[in-house]
């Protein structure tokens, strides 16, 4: 296997389009990146003043700050911080909860499960309120900003693009020698239908060095364009970033809620992390592609599998969400499909999207683990599938 | 040895190949059919890209399905319709087929060489396959079909784009090579298999019609040939098998239950009998290229 694994990936790294996608990704990245709206002379100013001030709000805070030299940026400074106070001392996740049921109307059983996961999320913001997270001052009012363009844009866009790599490197890797004909001489050699397992590895270490050189490229970029030091130690529960909830189909009013998530987290820790999970949603989709590509035998017709299975379930999802079936929303809500949907919610209390803690990360484990049962019938299915 | 015992295909409800009994030794097994008989399908059974509906094929008295790679291990086999990477140079492509065949590197190489140079290519060892004639990559395939020194070599209609010279020089090369393993090949060119096949297979109506040399199928229509001068007019029970010129004149080649007037009796070949065996198929398709 260990042979032939580097002749696969060879194979596979000779199609031009793998190149011209990669290209085509960090391309978009980029122009992501410059027209990002950041503005880093007053990111600068916060960096370079924080020195002085510390990193949290508070009295001492606002003195020093009002003895820097006057300047608009300073007035801004000052007007951002001011009144500032720890909003997660005496703050009540019951209360919390019972507002996200009233603004979703949920109804039924899920309400007694979302009482219980806002329960359990009292001692976190307990922890929070110790460690005055939310007096991190980070980049003030432009961490919203910043915040969201890393987590919500920039890595969704490189989550997005190394997901579609995944899924097309998945139904090429199994498809491949069908295209070209050379089938029936894989088939009939020694290793025999065995040889899927190497292109599996190769096609999957493939999409994880996708992935992992657009993270590496992208923040790289992204770093150099628009420096925030200091600001990736923030705390994600800065009051300074808050978390939004839209009712379904109307976006024009929201829920706005602190960011907490089920274990304080700064900016790296929760891309770390993010990435992490993204890694594994990666290793899912290249996997669930590539045992499509087995099972249909054909890329394009694997690819349209694909497209209607996610069409159906995106379908399936408004459906039950017009008529408000909230346990049938729940169960919808592990799956890998709703994992990519819900990114920008993940690791925290989720709302409506989770009735469980971390229950993004547990989806994911549960649907790996269906994946490696698929994968096994599967190879039971290919070893005695006729090759006509 | 390998062995058919009692073979059956079926694609979904309709039979391709039925009650199929076969025992192989070393030498060249010619399988001479018409287009569309069932060859490949027996091919592939025997390669393990299908599996028989019923009954079994045995390897050395153990069924291929269970020995698994061990198997594979001693087949070579050339498809009908030989896919290739157009990227990959000759020495690359069987690299990689000596991979999947599991075979040591260096061993590998050496045999490649030898190989490339039998099979006329060393000159274009290191060029794109995508350039190369329908001729070469066959030439190729002949290759990685030997690569392993397969203990039963499978060659589906190997001498398609081979030029005259090319056919000979294969011919040739398929006769040494069967005097220490099976070959089996497949083919509807009876001048590929006449002169070099110990046996020859013929399957008619999903049934294995025939397996024996080619003097007891040519003896099956002896008395039977006969040439008659062009202007001969052929009985319904009669079939035209060739024509050619002499300087007699044009004559045509037919066979005929009894002899005609003007008939002269001739030596029938392999080609006549081929003819004769199949001449509901052979009319078939003459009545549809006439349409």
């Amino acid at each position: 296997m260990l042979r032939i694994i580097p002749f696969e990936i060879r194979k596979l790294l000779e199609q031009p389009v793998i190149l011209l996608f990669f290209i085509a990704s960090l391309l978009l990245n980029t122009i992501f990146i410059a027209t990002a709206g950041v503005d880093q002379s007053y990111v600068n100013y916060i960096q370079q003043t924080e020195a002085k001030t510390g990193t949290l709000i508070s009295s001492e805070f606002q003195e020093t700050l009002s003895n820097q030299p006057a300047s608009k940026k300073q007035q801004r400074l000052l007007t951002e911080t001011a009144d500032q106070e720890n909003i997660f001392q005496d703050y009540s996740t019951e209360a919390l909860g019972q507002e996200m049921i009233d603004f979703f109307q949920i109804d039924g059983s899920v309400t007694e499960k979302m009482k219980k996961k806002y329960e359990k999320l009292t001692p976190v913001v307990h922890e929070l309120a110790e460690e005055q997270a939310a007096l991190e001052i980070g980049r003030a009012e432009e961490t919203m900003n910043i915040f969201t363009f890393i987590k919500d844009r920039l890595f969704h866009v490189v989550l997005g693009e190394s997901l579609i790599f995944a899924l097309l490197l998945g139904l090429y890797g199994s498809t491949f020698e069908r295209l070209t004909k050379t089938e029936v001489l894989m088939v009939t050699s020694k290793t025999g239908r065995n040889t899927q397992g190497s292109k599996y590895i190769a096609s999957f270490i493939l999409t994880l060095l996708f992935y992992g050189m657009m993270i590496m490229l992208t923040f790289g970029i992204f770093n150099y364009v628009h420096p925030i030091g200091t600001l990736w130690q923030t705390s994600m529960s800065t009051q300074f970033h808050t978390n939004f909830y839209f009712p379904h189909f109307l976006e024009t009013y929201s829920l706005e809620i602190p960011f907490i998530t089920w274990q304080p987290m700064t900016l790296l820790n929760y891309m770390v992390l993010s990435i992490g999970l993204g890694g594994l949603l990666i290793s899912f989709c290249h996997g669930f592609n590539f045992l499509v590509g087995l099972w249909t035998e054909h890329f394009f017709r694997g690819f349209i599998i694909f497209v209607v299975l996610y069409v159906g379930f995106l379908g399936l999802v408004h459906i039950i969400n017009q008529f408000s079936w909230w346990n049938i929303h729940a169960l919808l809500m592990w799956h890998p499909i709703s994992l990519w949907n819900k990114q920008s919610y993940w690791f925290t209390e989720m709302g409506p999207y989770a009735v469980i803690p971390w229950q993004e990360s547990i989806a994911m484990v549960i649907n790996l683990f269906l994946l490696g049962v698929g994968g096994i019938l599967t190879s039971k299915f290919y070893a005695t599938k006729e090759v006509k | 040895m390998l062995m058919l015992n009692n073979v059956s295909k079926k694609f979904q409800s309709s039979p391709v190949l039925e009650d199929i009994s076969l025992t192989f030794e070393n030498g060249v097994y010619g399988l001479l059919s018409p287009n569309g008989a069932g060859k490949t399908t027996l091919l592939k059974l025997i390669t393990t890209l299908l599996f028989p509906t019923s009954g079994e094929i045995l390897w050395n008295g153990q069924a291929i399905k269970e020995l698994g790679a061990d198997y594979r291990g001693i087949l070579g086999y050339l498809p009908q319709s030989f896919g290739y990477y157009g990227n990959y140079s000759p020495t690359r492509f069987l690299k990689y087929i000596a991979a999947l065949q599991k075979m040591n590197k260096r061993e590998a190489e050496k045999k490649i060489d030898e190989l490339l140079e039998l099979v006329a290519l060393s000159e274009v060892k290191n060029k794109k396959m995508k350039r190369f004639s329908g001729g070469m990559i066959q030439r190729v395939g002949i290759a990685q079909a030997m690569l392993n020194n397969p203990k039963l070599l499978i060659l589906d209609e190997p001498t398609t784009g081979l030029d005259p010279k090319e056919r000979v020089r294969f011919r040739n090369l398929i006769h040494r090579l069967a005097q220490d393993r099976i070959v089996i090949l497949s083919t509807h060119i009876v001048s590929d298999v006449e002169t070099i096949a110990k046996q020859i297979i013929m399957i008619k109506n999903r049934h294995l019609y025939c397996c024996e040399t080619p003097s007891q199928i040519t003896q099956s229509v002896q008395g039977k040939i006969f040439e008659v001068p062009a202007g001969y007019a052929l009985t319904p029970e009669q079939l035209l098998l060739s024509e050619r010129e002499s300087h007699e004149g044009h004559l045509l080649r037919i066979a005929s239950p009894v002899a005609p007037k003007e008939g002269v009796e001739v030596r029938p070949n392999l080609e006549d009998a081929f003819l004769y065996i199949y001449r509901d198929e052979v009319g078939a398709v003459a009545a549809n290229h006439s349409i």
